[in-house]
């Protein structure tokens, strides 16, 4: 028995690929982290607990990894079988020994140098299948990179940069296809979810989040708006395997705060749609927001649960939107069961029997500027949530803030910003944030720790009772998952834009935070 | 040991009596920068022959380019020589190659034969050639224009005589007993990291294994048994491999191919 587990653990030690029924039952090797989220649920919980409550304040700094490279993570790394992959800034990408942080190759995707049009570089990290590594590029390009040499394999382009098209998401990797999504919400584009054959980098399928004149959808734009309408898929989705549907947020219509141009509900911006992996076909939608005009994109995490809903289990999708709403809706069929507010907003009057929201009066942006909460961040923004089933609690990062928009008719020009004015904050709400624990169920704040900073950080969930989060200030923090005690913390010295994992290799447990361009590892003393 | 070879041939050849030298000529920059790979009289080595027609340059400017960018995907690094030095050790270079119209020992391989003995003796299971092959040993596309044949052919029956560093074998002992060969991609004191030849990643903290030895002998085995004409060919092939390698990063000057 002892040396089949040793021949076990060999093997998955030195197996290093990833096949689709490994990503399916991601959950089964806790000891690495396979996409982009740990699973394709996006729950972010391990039941690794090494790393506990009562020995979390003796957690240190095991190894640190600098890049050299300028900019602050925004990746989540994946760990496979012992070696750790991530994306860093300006095309960089990199494979460590998960253990040692010793470097095995580095590489540069270097396709944009030249050729972007004020897009950022930032990068969010890699999917993997098989022996191959996907990333999204600032030029908009998909690229697919051996994981054994960071040797790139194939580069497909999913838009022009000149237009304003751009990357920065971890694509997800499925059955036989990798799915990517687009940004470039402020500058005109028309968005989309793309699936890309693993092998050859062939586009499989594409689907317009802006429906075209004449299309399911169509009508719920002015005139030819939807050409330039927005939409941007810029976060990772989930993604069910039983139902082979894949989740994924929609961003905001451009242009993002003059709604006039493009009078209408402005589908499918600022909703969930449920796609079927396989053909790209749209199962339902839900419009968190309909005519946004506060860039209230809807691209956070959409994690799914299974949870006791009044009496009996259900399949649930649910988001903490940049609305201030958090949502609960069925997975199968995209009914809403639940809007709740988690945070200060000024624009929200109710919803109505069909979940449509009741929006206040007098909550547009104006020429003269009108103060409106949440602020354009959002009330939350990407940085992800956890879920932790044994608390039964929902870890969610909070911004609370208000912004004064401002709002003209924009001049479209191809490739440049269409924002149709702008905002600045509003000194009557000072900013700042919470790492916060709710009931998923009710929405209910069950603890709350105040930060003075909004955070731009996510958070780790663990059996060992802890949830980690990060702050702007530079912390990585320990929480009593069930309580909100702060256990521990650690000053990175750079901001925290990307949210903490945990690993084991060979029996040790490892929690890494990649923290402005160092990666940062942390153990317990031998 | 290579250069100890070389040394043996030097002083059996009359090419090889040292001449007095001024500091500053074009032969001395020549010695002192260029001859431990390109041997002290351009006879070649880990690079490439230089007293033939030259690949990469057609005049003294074409050498002057190539020793102040590079030359992409090969070996050959960038030099900061200028003015007077720059133009002395140009000189000399093409004087290496002036007037040579082909490769001084003439190959009679046939490339195409052995493009196949390649495949029969399972080269790419280690060796890239374009976009096939493995990663594991050094890539080849473009061996023919970095190599000279003489060195292609001792490569092929006596790689242990000349291994780049970062190409000499690692062997880690573990405390079972059991031994793991590979490529070395990283190492410090504390742990080192192997590729095997499978391509994986093997990596080992260095308290937890017996050993960690540095092998004296190349991972590559010694083809010493192949016919004369085997090896022409085996030869002939590599030389015809002058490719660009994708992702070089000395700038790719025109000209170069």
């Amino acid at each position: 028995m002892r040396s089949l587990l040793i021949f076990l653990c060999a093997w998955s030690v030195f197996a290093q690929d990833v096949t689709y029924n490994r990503l399916v039952n991601a959950l089964k090797e806790q000891q690495n982290w396979l996409t982009y989220w740990g699973d394709y649920s996006g729950q972010r919980y391990r039941s690794l607990k090494q790393i506990n409550k009562d020995n979390v304040k003796n957690l240190r700094v095991d190894w640190m990894y600098q890049t050299g490279s300028f900019g602050a993570f925004q990746a989540v790394p994946l760990v496979v079988d012992g070696v750790m992959y991530l994306t860093g800034g300006d095309g960089h990408a990199f494979a460590l020994d998960a253990r040692t942080g010793r470097q095995l190759w580095r590489t540069r995707y270097t396709g944009h140098v030249g050729k972007l049009n004020g897009q950022g570089t930032m990068n969010r990290g890699f999917a993997m299948l098989g022996n191959k590594l996907f990333m999204t590029t600032p030029n908009a390009h998909v690229v697919a990179l051996d994981s054994r040499t960071g040797r790139q394999l194939w580069d497909a382009e999913m838009g022009d940069s000149e237009k304003g098209y751009a990357a920065t998401m971890s694509p997800l990797a499925v059955d036989g296809k990798i799915i990517a999504g687009i940004s470039g919400g402020e500058l005109g584009i028309r968005g989309f979810i793309d699936a890309y054959d693993p092998e050859t980098g062939k586009r499989l399928w594409r689907f317009y989040t802006i429906p075209a004149k004449g299309e399911p959808g169509g009508e719920t734009w002015l005139a030819d708006s939807w050409r330039r309408g927005g939409g941007p898929t810029w976060m990772t989705g989930t993604y069910d395997p039983e139902t082979r549907t894949l989740f994924w947020g929609v961003g905001n219509p451009g242009p993002d705060l003059y709604g006039k141009v493009r009078e209408g509900d402005n589908l499918y911006t600022c909703s969930l749609l449920a796609l079927d992996a396989d053909t790209g076909k749209l199962k339902w939608h839900y419009q968190f927001t309909p005519h946004d005009t506060h860039d209230w994109d809807a691209n956070e995490t959409p994690m799914l649960l299974e949870l006791n809903w009044k009496g009996k289990m259900r399949k649930l999708v649910v988001q903490a939107n940049r609305n201030a709403f958090y949502y609960v809706l069925d997975r199968n069929t995209g009914e809403v069961l639940l809007a709740k507010q988690f945070a200060h907003q000024t624009w929200n009057a109710g919803f109505d029997a069909k979940f449509r929201p009741i929006v206040k009066p007098n909550t547009e942006p104006t020429a003269e500027g009108n103060a409106v909460c949440p602020g354009l961040v959002g009330a939350t923004n990407w940085m992800a949530p956890s879920y932790n089933p044994e608390t039964g609690l929902f870890y969610l990062a909070v911004t609370v803030s208000c912004d004064v928009y401002f709002s003209t008719p924009p001049v479209f020009v191809e490739g440049k910003p269409y924002w149709g004015s702008v905002f600045r904050g509003w000194n009557e709400m000072p900013t700042h944030g919470f790492v916060r624990a709710m009931d998923p169920a009710t929405g209910e704040t069950k603890w709350e720790f105040k930060l003075h900073t909004p955070p731009w950080a996510g958070t780790l969930a663990t059996a060992g009772g802890i949830t980690f989060a990060g702050d702007e200030d530079g912390h990585l923090l320990a929480f009593d998952g069930k309580t909100g005690k702060l256990l521990w913390k650690l000053n990175t010295g750079s901001r925290v834009v990307t949210s903490p994992i945990t690993y084991e290799v060979n029996g040790k447990q490892f929690v890494t935070l990649p923290s402005g361009g160092t990666v940062i590892t942390l153990s317990l003393p031998e | 040991m290579k250069y100890l070879l070389l040394a043996t041939l030097f002083t059996a050849s009359p090419l090889l009596i040292l001449k007095a030298e001024e500091p500053g000529t074009g032969e001395a920059i020549y010695r002192s920068n260029c001859g431990f790979c390109h041997g002290t009289s351009g006879e070649g080595g880990r690079g490439s022959k230089l007293n033939v027609k030259l690949t990469n340059a057609d005049n003294v400017d074409g050498v002057k380019r190539i020793i102040s960018k590079g030359i992409a995907g090969t070996s050959m690094p960038s030099f900061r020589f200028q003015g007077d030095e720059l133009n002395a050790l140009a000189e000399h270079v093409w004087s290496l190659s002036k007037g040579k119209s082909s490769d001084a020992v003439k190959l009679v391989g046939d490339a195409q034969a052995g493009e196949k003995l390649y495949g029969k003796l399972g080269c790419a299971n280690c060796h890239r050639v374009g976009e096939k092959g493995s990663d594991y040993g050094p890539e080849l596309t473009r061996v023919g224009a970095a190599r000279s044949a003489e060195y292609l052919r001792a490569s092929v029956t006596k790689p242990n005589e000349d291994i780049p560093p970062q190409w000499l074998g690692a062997k880690v002992v573990q405390k079972n007993g059991s031994v793991v060969e590979g490529h070395r991609i990283n190492e410090d004191t504390f742990s080192v990291q192997l590729r095997g030849i499978d391509m994986k990643f093997r990596m080992f903290l260095k308290d937890e294994v017996t050993s960690v030895e540095t092998m004296k002998k190349s991972l590559m085995p010694a083809y010493s048994k192949l016919t004369e004409k085997e090896l022409n060919d085996l030869v002939g092939y590599m030389q015809t491999l002058k490719g660009a390698i994708a992702g070089g990063e000395a700038e790719k000057a025109k000209g170069i191919h």
